[in-house]
C-alpha cells in the first residue's frame, strides 16, 4: 500500500506547476536545492572539524549544546510554515483503503517535507564523520537515531498545535522566556542540552527516551487524527468567519482606491501575503547590521540598508504584482478597468507603505542624523524610481501563487529571473553607486541630495514609465493568464 | 453587436476552433451548446479577450477585443471560479464589482434586494468568505456579480450547472427578465438543451471546434438539437 502511495507522491513532486515551468526554471532550482544540500552537508563538516581542530574540543559535545537551540527552531519553522496534507486525502476516504492506513499515511507524509528531511541531511553527515574519525559506533548511532527522532517528534507536536492558536501561542512566550534565561546566563540552558543530547552518546540506552517518546507521540497523533478523520472534523479546512468590512475615506479616491481596499484584505486575509507582511516587518531591522562590520559603514552599504528598510514591503510585494491576484487574473482582466488604474492601485500601495516605513525608519536618527537622512532619500529613491522598476519586473512573474498555502513558500521562489536580476542594476546599483560618488565629491549633503533628485525625477516621469510598463504587461498579458491557469 | 470574422484558435496541429463568420446583434439571447471540447469556453475567452486567436478577430461594437479595451465598459461575465475573489465576502465581492462599474455601496444595496430571495438566506450576512461557499452558492454570487452595473453584454459559461432546481428556475426568469426590459445582450453556454432553447432566442452549435447549426428558437428547436446529439451517439457508436 505505501509503496503505491510513495508513487503518487513523486508524481505530484514531479507534476507540481511549480516544477514544471520551463528547463531553465528547473534547472535553477534543482541548483538552488543542491546548494541547500551542499550547505547542510557542508556545514556538518564545518561543525565537525572547525571544533575539533580549532576549538579542540568533542565536536559531538559542542552540537548537542547547541541542539536545544536547534530544536526550538525546528519546531518554530514547522508550526510557521509546515501545513498538514489534509486536503490530498480526500479522494482517498471512499477509496477500498483501511482508515489505520490512511492516517499512518497522513502521518508519514509530514516527514516527507522538506522540513523534514533537509535537517536530517546535516546530523547523517555529522556522524558519519564522526565515525570515520573513531568515534564509539554505536555510541554515535544511537545518538544519530535520538536526535532525529526527537526532530521528527516535532511534526506532531505541530499537528496537535496547529489550530490551538492560544496554545502555540503560550509556548511560544514560553520558549522565549527560556530563551531570555538561558541567553542572559540565569539558567544554563546549553550546558542543560548539552548534558542531555551528550548523554545518548555516552550512555546509549538514554536514547530510548525520545525513541519512546516518538513512538508514543505518534500513537496519540494517530488517536487523535484517527477521532477526527471525517470530512466535517479533521479534514475540513479551516474556515474564519467572514466580516464585510472596507475603509470608507480610501472610495474617496475611485478605482485606485477600491483596489487598494481589496489588496488590504488580501493581505490580511490570506496566509502567504501575510507571510510577506511579517518579512517586510523584518526588514525594518535590516538596518541594524551595521553594528555587525564595518563593512556596512561604507556610503554604498548605507544606500544598501537604507533602501532595504524603507523598500522591503515594496519588494517583496511588488514582484508579485500579478502572482497575487493569479487566482482570480481573469476576473481582473475582464473587469471595467483600464490596465493602467490596476497598476496605478498596486503603485500607490506600496508608496504609501514606503511612506510609513520612512516614518517609521525614523528611530534610525538615534543613530545619528547622518544615517536617517541616507535612510530619508532612500525612500524617496524607493517611491520615486524603484516602485517602477519591481512592477516592471512583476510583469515576468509568472508563478502563480496559491494564497493559501504555506507549504508551496518553498518552492515558490520561482520569482526568479533574468530580467528581475537585471533590473537589479537600476534598483540597487545605480542609487549605490550615485551615492558613493556624490558623497566623496560633495558630502553627506551632496549625496543625500542627488538621490533624492532622482527619485523626485522618476516620480514626476511616472505616467510616461507607466505607459511603458502598461505595454509590457498587454503583451505578457496571455502568456500570464495561461501561466495562471494551472491550479495545481 | 458582436461580430466575428475569420476566427481560428490552433495549439500545434489542433485547431480548437474555426469560425468563419458569426453575428449576435444587441439584444438577443445566444445560447451556445455542444459537446466537452467542443469550443464553447474557447469561443468565450477569445470574445473576452483571455486567450489570443490564432487567426481573425472578434469585435464589439465594431472595436476588436485584442486591439482596445472600451469592450470592459459593457461586458461583464462570469466562466468560472477564476472569476470569483475567494477572500472576500459575497457582499464585499458585490460591492467591488459594483464600484469598478460606476456604482456605490448603496446602489449596490439596492440592487441586491431582489436577489435575498435567489440567494436563498445562505449568501448575505452568511458571515462566510467566498471561497468557503459551496460550489452553488459560488456560482449564484458569481453570475449575480455578472449583472451589477447594468452591462449590455453578459456572458455566462454553463449557469445552470451546480444550481438546485428552484434556482435554475428563478435564474430563467432573470436572463428572460433582463433581455426583454433592459435588452441585455446574453451569451450562454449550457448542457441542457431543455433551459438553452426555453430563454434562449438563437442556438449555435459547435461541434469540434465548428459551427454546425444556427437556429433560431422555434416550438421544434429542442426536438431538433435533441435529434442531432442522439445523432451524434449513433455515428460514433456507442
Amino acid at each position: 500500500m505505501f509503496l503505491k502511495f510513495l508513487k503518487l507522491e513523486i508524481k505530484s513532486f514531479f507534476r507540481g506547476t511549480s516544477l514544471g515551468i520551463n528547463l531553465t526554471m528547473k534547472i535553477l532550482r534543482f541548483i538552488g536545492i543542491l546548494y541547500f544540500v551542499g550547505c547542510l552537508v557542508g556545514g556538518a563538516f564545518i561543525a565537525f572539524f572547525y571544533v575539533q581542530e580549532e576549538m579542540h574540543q568533542n565536536p559531538v559535545k559542542v552540537v548537542s549544546k547547541f541542539m536545544i537551540v536547534a530544536w526550538i527552531i525546528d519546531l518554530v519553522l514547522k508550526y510557521l510554515w509546515q501545513e498538514i496534507p489534509t486536503q490530498n486525502i480526500k479522494p482517498f476516504l471512499t477509496m477500498n483503503i483501511r482508515k489505520n492506513t490512511l492516517v499512518n499515511y497522513m502521518l508519514a507524509k509530514t516527514f516527507l517535507s522538506a522540513f523534514s528531511w533537509l535537517s536530517s541531511l546535516f546530523f547523517i553527515t555529522f556522524s558519519l564523520i564522526a565515525l570515520f574519525n573513531g568515534y564509539n559506533i554505536l555510541g554515535v548511532l544511537v545518538w544519530l537515531i535520538g536526535v532525529i527522532s526527537l526532530l521528527y517528534l516535532n511534526n506532531f507536536l505541530n499537528i496537535f498545535f496547529n489550530g490551538k492558536e492560544t496554545l502555540a501561542v503560550i509556548i511560544g512566550v514560553f520558549l522565549l522566556g527560556i530563551g531570555m534565561l538561558g541567553y542572559y546566563k540565569i539558567i544554563p540552558v546549553l550546558s542543560y542540552s548539552e548534558s542531555v543530547f551528550f548523554s545518548f552518546y555516552e550512555k546509549p540506552y538514554f536514547a530510548l527516551i525520545p525513541v519512546a517518546l516518538f513512538a508514543v507521540l505518534w500513537w496519540i497523533c494517530f488517536r487523535y487524527l484517527r477521532n477526527e478523520f471525517y470530512l466535517d472534523q479533521g479534514l475540513e479546512a479551516k474556515k474564519t468567519i467572514g466580516k464585510t468590512e472596507n475603509i470608507a475615506f480610501l472610495n474617496k479616491y475611485g478605482v485606485i482606491g477600491t483596489f487598494i481596499n481589496n489588496d488590504i484584505k488580501m493581505l490580511r486575509r490570506n496566509k502567504v501575503p501575510k507571510g510577506i507582511l511579517l518579512g517586510s516587518f523584518m526588514f525594518l531591522f535590516y538596518g541594524l547590521l551595521m553594528f555587525t562590520s564595518s563593512m556596512y559603514k561604507t556610503p554604498a552599504m548605507m544606500m544598501v540598508m537604507g533602501l532595504f528598510v524603507t523598500g522591503g514591503f515594496q519588494f517583496l510585494f511588488g514582484q508579485r504584482v500579478p502572482a497575487f491576484d493569479s487566482s482570480y487574473y481573469p476576473l481582473m482582466m475582464t473587469l471595467n478597468v483600464p490596465y493602467k488604474e490596476y497598476l496605478k492601485a498596486k503603485w500607490w500601495l506600496m508608496n504609501i507603505v514606503t511612506g510609513i516605513s520612512i516614518i517609521i525608519a525614523l528611530c534610525y536618527a538615534y543613530f545619528g542624523w547622518e544615517v536617517y537622512v541616507t535612510f530619508f532619500a532612500a525612500g524617496l529613491y524607493n517611491i520615486g524610481v524603484n516602485s517602477q522598476f519591481t512592477l516592471w519586473s512583476g510583469a515576468f512573474n509568472k508563478t502563480q501563487i496559491d494564497l493559501n498555502t504555506k507549504e508551496k513558500r518553498l518552492g515558490q521562489k520561482g520569482s526568479f529571473n533574468m530580467i528581475a536580476m537585471l533590473l537589479l542594476i537600476p534598483k540597487m546599483l545605480l542609487p549605490m553607486g550615485v551615492f558613493a560618488l556624490t558623497k566623496y565629491l560633495w558630502g553627506i549633503t551632496g549625496g543625500v541630495i542627488s538621490i533624492a533628485i532622482i527619485g523626485i525625477v522618476g516620480f514626476f516621469l511616472r505616467e510616461k514609465i507607466f505607459d511603458i510598463i502598461v505595454k509590457l504587461y498587454k503583451k505578457e498579458k496571455y502568456s500570464t493568464l495561461d501561466a495562471f491557469k494551472n491550479i495545481s | 453587436m458582436i461580430n466575428i470574422q475569420n476566427l481560428s484558435k490552433t495549439y500545434g496541429t489542433a485547431t480548437v476552433l474555426n469560425i468563419e463568420h458569426l453575428d449576435i446583434p444587441n439584444g438577443e439571447t445566444f445560447g451556445l451548446v455542444g459537446n466537452n471540447g467542443a469550443g464553447k469556453t474557447t469561443l468565450f475567452s477569445l470574445m473576452l479577450d483571455l486567450i489570443q486567436a490564432t487567426t481573425g478577430s472578434v469585435s464589439i461594437d465594431g472595436i476588436k477585443v485584442a486591439e482596445s479595451e472600451a469592450w470592459k465598459n459593457k461586458v461583464s461575465a462570469f466562466v468560472d471560479d477564476t472569476f470569483l475573489i475567494g477572500y472576500l465576502t459575497p457582499e464585499e465581492y458585490f460591492y467591488f464589482i459594483g464600484e469598478l462599474r460606476g456604482q456605490n455601496k448603496a446602489s449596490v444595496d439596492e440592487f441586491l434586494k431582489p436577489f435575498h430571495d435567489f440567494f436563498n438566506g445562505e449568501i448575505l450576512k452568511s458571515g462566510k468568505y467566498v471561497r468557503d461557499l459551496s460550489k452553488g452558492n459560488q456560482k449564484k454570487v458569481g453570475i449575480v456579480g455578472a449583472i451589477i452595473g447594468n452591462p449590455e453584454i453578459i456572458i455566462l459559461d454553463e449557469p445552470f450547472a451546480n444550481l438546485d432546481p428552484s434556482t435554475q428556475i428563478k435564474l430563467k426568469n432573470l436572463i428572460k427578465e433582463l433581455s426583454k426590459q433592459d435588452g441585455v445582450t446574453f451569451l450562454i453556454s449550457s448542457h441542457d438543451l431543455s433551459h438553452t432553447t426555453e430563454v434562449c432566442n438563437r442556438i449555435v452549435v459547435v461541434n469540434k471546434g465548428l459551427l454546425v447549426k444556427d437556429i433560431q428558437t422555434n416550438p421544434e428547436t429542442l426536438k431538433d438539437l435533441e435529434q442531432y446529439f442522439a445523432d451524434q451517439v449513433s455515428v460514433s457508436d456507442i
